[in-house]
């Protein structure tokens, strides 16, 4: 008497050519994996208003983490002040939170948020 | 009066060096600074507005922010008792001279210290005492009780002032 395969613990629908006989019946081709996928969206770093920290140490904090020139921080800092917001930066999730991170332990006000797609 | 001295490169880092010099009454306000801080983070219940302030949130979104807080609240604490800790070593490893005067060697690293345990006390002071417009040129009325914490306020403020100006002419 012909012995029975062992019956495989792979769901049918879930076995894809090659983990089985290609002479298998219930091997089905799963379309390839999806090569191009939309870039993620980035998450922008927003610092706010706050009455307290004087311009220039705004300034000295944008410069410290994230190598701004002057020119550069002063103008951020600016748009905090005139504005109420500025977005210093714009990355990946997991940066901008440590970015933030950093600026509140500098006293900054600091959110981030996914840019709307 | 504090004062500020540019002091030559450390000869192996040839990173600047300052040394800043407090007068008595300075050094004794300064020294109990830290502490006070390290009281209001062992209560963050009781103070409630202050640690708001000190630890802001990151994302608007409730949901997110509370997932955030419940993986980070206890380290971003213990990172703010750790910067009290070395606030404190910095100040009692100052050279105490003539008349009580306190001397401290900085480098970038300890001025970078100083200034965020600075900015932290006036976050308190100012979240403390209702703070929330840009402050202005006019004088408190010496008579007002606040008067001592505002002039705190503002001898604190004058202090990132002169440490950041010698940050950023490096």
């Amino acid at each position: 008497m012909r012995a029975r395969p062992p019956q495989s613990i792979v769901p049918r629908m879930l076995r894809v050519r090659g983990a089985a006989s290609a002479a298998d019946p219930d091997t089905v081709t799963l379309p390839a994996p999806q090569t191009r996928t939309a870039p993620a969206r980035p998450w922008n770093v927003i610092v706010w208003d706050d009455p307290i920290n004087l311009m220039s140490y705004v300034v000295y904090v944008f410069q410290k983490l994230f190598g701004f020139s002057e020119a550069v921080a002063n103008e951020k800092m600016l748009e905090v002040h005139n504005e109420g917001r500025s977005v210093v930066a714009s990355c990946e999730r997991e940066k901008a939170e440590f970015y933030v991170t950093r600026l509140h332990a500098y006293g900054l006000q600091a959110t981030l948020e996914q840019v709307a797609g | 009066m504090t004062k500020l001295a540019r002091e030559k490169d450390d000869a192996e880092s040839g990173e600047p060096r300052w040394t800043l010099t407090f007068e008595a009454v300075e050094a004794t306000l300064l020294g109990a600074l830290p502490l006070q801080l390290a009281a209001l983070l062992a209560d963050p219940d009781g103070n409630r507005r202050v640690i708001d302030r000190l630890f802001p949130p990151a994302y608007a979104d409730p949901e997110q922010q509370r997932e955030h807080r419940q993986v980070l609240g206890e380290s971003l604490l213990e990172a703010r008792r750790t910067m009290l800790s070395e606030v404190t070593t910095l100040l009692a490893g100052g050279e105490r001279k003539k008349k009580g005067t306190l001397a401290l060697r900085l480098g970038p690293a300890t001025l970078d210290l100083l200034l965020r345990f600075f900015n932290d006390v006036r976050l308190v002071l100012a979240t403390d005492l209702g703070i929330e417009t840009n402050l202005g040129e006019e004088r408190v009325d010496p008579s007002d009780p606040d008067a001592p914490r505002y002039a705190l306020l503002d001898y604190l403020g004058n202090l990132e002032a002169i440490l950041v100006d010698a940050a950023s002419r490096e």
